[in-house]
């Protein structure tokens, strides 16, 4: 039934491709606004066979994974402590709750004033907007084990190294999991506007780059770049936590 | 125990034929090649309290569905009063084993039971209300009428259940292991309360349990479905005296018999013979 | 904090261009209300955020329940549902701005689609898991299909539905402040990079805390009402 359906949606799909084609081609929509599908893919296909894609790819996707790995090391380890030691947790949860309500992208022109329009920059406000519902999301999991789990690992007489990572972290893992889905899609939004307002390169700076020069199906074929890394992206997370979670989803 | 005690209700049983079941199966599958429910042959009579225990997984929860017009056979037919079963019939209410996910957790206790009212019947806002409270009281719930699910605990909700399949003003109440997840005290506390409301009404019950001592203590009657594809292997009379009471009725030697009885019958082939 | 904020400002970076002592920020900030020019940007904002949270929020319930109701949405809506939600906002801005302008269109336009992805999702899922003994009572007491929808699978779902909006909340701001500076013609968003340009930080530092303070009030507000509608959720 699901491959079924997918080749329904796939067909589905393809239909609004060609309705968009033919609403171009017709002349029913001004090529000032958009250009037709077919173009943007000769326009992409070109730019992928002369290799002009993989630069700005490369540096947006260099800059995510720095920041992305930054804030779940940073996150999940100041969560763990969070969520199993009171006093960190008071020590910490009023800085966490003034920073947090801040929408990111408002930080990035004053980190531009720090840190400049380079990577330094990009990689903070990414691993600022990633820090925030991976670090929520593992103390609410610490928080919310089992207190028999816990009890259990007490009466077997382990230590506390070893009920932090064979007991704690595991059990929190799932929610880490989903805090860390949200914080990616964030990170991805954070990359793209960082790379637009510094305009030093970047996917996001393509994207404005060929905005402003009036080039509609380069333009869209830079949208189609960064869509695929963001399907990717969630791809591969959704296989990561397939893998890592397999246990919990009778339980869910 | 003497002749008086026994109701004449009881006595009266199974000459008039309510519900008549003939030859019903429900497969899955294609073709209905995996049989859950092999050829079922049973009829309850106006009034009676039928019970049907079967090991797990002998379909018997499935049997009362389709009793319930919830999901359809496989074959043969069912009759309530003459009229063969087609989607849930009136005057037929359907007590689920999960009360906890059966109330509607965003009503109140009284709108929960308010949902089972026939709103033909029960016209005005006053009149709904007095009903309901009615219910409520019967059931030893009129305190808690405000409250929400979720304040409840398992047999005070099962006791909303009841009231509500009671609002709808049923001739025939279907129990699916109604007691089975409230603890064993509560669960002899719904056991009167539910052979109280049988006994001031007209009510027919047909209950689907796992746990022999409950058929036998509840029951007039009591049917016992084989393993998949079940058929009903046996049927016993209880013959017990009424009113049932929780201490001397299980202490009688009849009970003890008939449970000794439907015990083999429920173990034999799990068993190994002597 | 504050007080380190202040005597770091004060000591190590005298007359700085980016790290302004917070006294400063804060008589800014009284000043730049009092003109309103601070206000003016935040009523924008707020108006663009609110109507784009509620239209997203209207068309993902919508969406949500009619892909969950009939399987042939699920399969065509549903996919194309799936291949658009990992697309970040960002990225899709410039090519609106060519169909909508740079006005509330598009900024209403794009806070809504953010806010619908996660609204859809989670009625999508609701409805599917609506647990089937509830619809069953129903059909035991011969309730008819519309009150059933509206009695039983509406209430169901609500708990999902603010799931998703909660999610869509911080969204919409996030969105809104996004949408203001890459398309800049007002807002908060579009004054704190505005600030940064023109090499006033007190300014733009008074522009993020009234964001802060936005951010922290949109939440509680949010909070306050799913408690009150969704308290026999036992939340």
């Amino acid at each position: 039934m699901s491959r079924y359906a997918f080749l329904v949606g796939g067909g589905f799909v393809v239909i609004l491709l060609a309705c968009a084609e033919m609403a171009v081609r017709g002349g029913f929509v001004s090529p000032y606004m958009a250009p037709a599908p077919s173009q943007v893919a000769l326009t992409l296909a070109s730019m992928f066979s002369e290799g002009r894609v993989l630069a700005p790819l490369g540096q947006t996707l260099g800059l995510l994974l720095a920041g992305f790995t930054l804030a779940c090391v940073l996150g999940i380890a100041l969560g763990l402590a969070m969520g199993a030691d009171e006093r960190v947790y008071n020590l910490f949860d009023p800085l966490v709750e003034i920073i947090r309500p801040i929408p990111k992208p408002a930080l990035i022109p004053p980190l531009m004033l720090f840190l400049g329009f380079g990577a330094e920059m990009k990689i903070v406000i990414i691993t600022m907007a990633a820090f925030f519902p991976i670090l929520i999301n593992t103390i609410g999991g610490v928080k919310t084990i089992d207190p028999v789990v816990l009890q259990t690992a007490r009466t077997f007489r382990v230590g506390p190294a070893r009920t932090i990572f064979q007991v704690i972290l595991p059990s929190a893992t799932p929610m880490i999991l989903a805090g860390a889905r949200v914080a990616l899609g964030l990170a991805l939004v954070v990359a793209i506007l960082g790379d637009m307002l510094a305009s030093n390169g970047g996917l996001g700076f393509e994207i404005v780059d060929m905005q402003r020069a009036f080039m509609l199906p380069e333009m869209y074929a830079w949208v189609v770049v960064v869509s695929l890394l963001g399907l990717l992206q969630a791809f591969l997370f959704h296989r990561l936590e397939s893998w890592l979670t397999f246990w919990a989803r009778n339980n869910a | 125990m003497n002749a008086q005690n026994i109701t004449p209700r009881g006595q009266a049983v199974a000459q008039h034929t309510l519900i008549s079941i003939e030859a019903v199966s429900k497969g899955y599958g294609t073709g209905n090649a995996n049989l859950a429910v092999g050829s079922v042959d049973l009829q309850v009579g106006r009034g009676e309290f039928l019970s049907i225990v079967g090991p797990s997984g002998c379909g018997k929860s499935t049997l009362l569905k389709i009793i319930a017009g919830l999901v359809p056979q496989s074959s043969g037919t069912i009759l309530i009063d003459g009229r063969p079963v087609q989607g849930p019939p009136a005057k037929l209410v359907y007590l689920f084993q999960q009360y906890a996910k059966s109330l509607f957790p965003w009503l109140t206790v009284e709108q929960n039971v308010a949902f089972g009212l026939d709103p033909t019947v029960a016209r005005s806002k006053a009149e709904r209300h007095a009903r309901c409270m009615d219910l409520l009281g019967k059931v030893g719930l009129a305190a808690s009428a405000q409250l929400y699910p979720y304040q409840l605990s398992g047999g005070m909700q099962q006791r909303v259940a009841i009231a509500r399949a009671l609002a709808a003003d049923p001739k025939v109440l279907l129990l699916d292991e109604p007691f089975s997840s409230v603890d064993a005290l509560t669960r002899l506390e719904l056991h009167d309360l539910v052979l109280s409301l049988w006994e001031s009404t007209d009510l027919t019950v047909v209950l689907v349990t796992h746990d022999v001592e409950e058929a036998i203590y509840l029951s007039d009657r009591v049917a016992v479905l084989g393993p998949r594809p079940s058929t009903v292997t046996h049927s016993y009379h209880t013959d017990l005296p009424r009113p049932r009471d929780p201490v001397a009725t299980p202490a009688m030697e009849r009970y003890q018999l008939l449970r000794i009885e439907l015990l083999e019958r429920l173990l034999s082939g799990r068993r190994p013979k002597p | 904090m504050l007080l380190a904020w202040e005597i770091s400002a004060r000591i190590f970076f005298p007359g700085s261009r980016s790290w302004p002592p917070v006294s400063d920020v804060v008589v800014t900030l009284a000043w730049r209300m009092v003109d309103g020019q601070i206000l003016t940007a935040l009523g924008e904002s707020i108006l663009r955020m609110s109507s784009g949270f509620v239209l997203g929020s209207l068309a993902g319930v919508a969406c949500g329940l009619a892909m969950g109701l009939f399987a042939p949405l699920r399969w065509t809506i549903g996919t194309v549902v799936e291949a658009l939600r990992p697309i970040p906002a960002a990225a899709i801005i410039p090519p609106l701005i060519f169909i909508l302008g740079i006005d509330n269109a598009l900024k209403i336009s794009i806070i809504s689609l953010a806010v619908f992805f996660p609204v859809v999702i989670n009625t999508l899922s609701g409805t599917l898991s609506i647990d089937p003994t509830l619809l069953d009572v129903a059909r035991t007491f011969r309730i008819s299909r519309t009150s059933t929808l509206l009695r039983v699978a509406l209430p169901a779902v609500l708990p999902y539905v603010f799931t998703g909006m909660r999610t869509g909340i911080s969204i919409a701001l996030i969105t809104t402040v996004v949408a203001e500076m890459i398309a800049g013609s007002g807002g908060i968003g579009y004054y704190i990079l505005n600030m940064q340009y023109a090499m006033r930080p007190s300014e733009m530092y008074a522009g993020i805390l009234v964001l802060a303070a936005l951010g922290y009030a949109t939440n509680a507000l949010f909070r306050a009402w799913e408690m009150r509608v969704l308290h026999w959720a036992h939340l």
